[in-house]
């Protein structure tokens, strides 16, 4: 046998490990990241494009969530909701009044089209059950016809 | 020589080990589960808390504005939104009490959420409190 060969075999018979343990840690942090750090979709899918306004600021994250879609269709919490009473039968058993602005805040998700008799009773709703009402734009001028 | 005796010498004598290599894995999935299902932007706007029932009704009339499906009003006055924007930032109502902070505002007819949003903000950002009032609270 070749002197070659035999340095050869004593490589393979070592073994080469790569320590993977701590990618395990690494990857639960980051997951512990993500959880703090993000939104959940709640508004997934839905048809909604925002109206436009300038000076906007940030909104706390959504715990209450209320949207309404270009087909004027009524959600809460990101499910389907009949009407504006029972969004403020909802929201009237979640909120207190004691509770801090951002847990008052209902964030309010409307389609830039959507019509005065169809938003109106929800931003009364949500006004008469006690939340604070976040609503949802995008930052930028509309462009005057 | 028995079966059992011969199964028990061939296992390694070195010190047992929980398998981890696999727990990276499942991390990984996760994060890609979150990275899909959730969103890091925060969501812009304005925070208006909105005074319900009677209160709404009680505003004062001198700032008034009124919206309108031909255009948009400041108390008699057509204005643009940038102008009232400017009227509203001009009387710096982040500074006065509640009561008098309150801009009293009025839809008629049919419209859109884009032309009420802009008031609202208009109004929010100019520090004042929208006393909105609604033609019915019978909900949709």
């Amino acid at each position: 046998m070749s002197r070659r060969a035999s340095h050869r075999d004593r490589r393979s018979k070592a073994g080469i490990v790569i320590p993977v343990v701590s990618m395990g840690d690494i990857a639960f942090l980051l997951i512990i990241f993500f959880i703090l750090c993000s939104n959940f979709a709640k508004k997934a899918g839905k048809n909604v494009e925002p109206p436009v306004s300038p000076q906007l600021v940030g909104l706390p994250k959504p715990r209450l969530y209320v949207a309404v879609d270009a087909d004027e269709v009524l959600y809460f919490q990101g499910k389907p909701i009949g009407s504006a009473k029972e969004i403020e039968a909802e929201l009237s058993q979640t909120i207190d009044p004691n509770d801090s602005l951002d847990a008052r805040t209902v964030i309010f998700e409307c389609d830039r089209n959507v019509r005065k008799e169809v938003f109106e009773p929800i931003l009364e709703s949500i006004a008469k059950a006690g939340g604070i009402i976040g609503a949802v734009g995008k930052e930028g001028r509309r462009q005057q016809p | 020589m028995t079966r059992r005796s011969r199964r028990s010498r061939r296992r390694p004598r070195g010190e047992p080990e929980i398998p981890t290599q696999s727990f990276a894995d499942i991390a990984f999935l996760l994060i890609i589960y979150f990275i899909l299902a959730a969103s890091l932007s925060q969501d812009l706007g304005f925070r208006t808390d909105i005074p319900a029932g009677q209160k709404a009704t009680e505003a004062s009339d001198d700032k008034s504005v009124l919206l309108r499906d031909d255009g948009l009003f400041y108390g008699e006055r057509p204005v643009s939104i940038d102008e009232l924007r400017g009227t509203l930032a001009g009387m710096r109502l982040a500074g006065r009490d509640p009561n008098s902070r309150v801009v009293q505002f009025e839809a008629k007819g049919d419209v859109p959420w884009q032309s009420y949003y802009e008031v609202l903000a208009a109004i929010e950002s100019a520090g004042g409190i929208p006393g909105i009032l609604m033609e019915s609270g019978d909900g949709k």
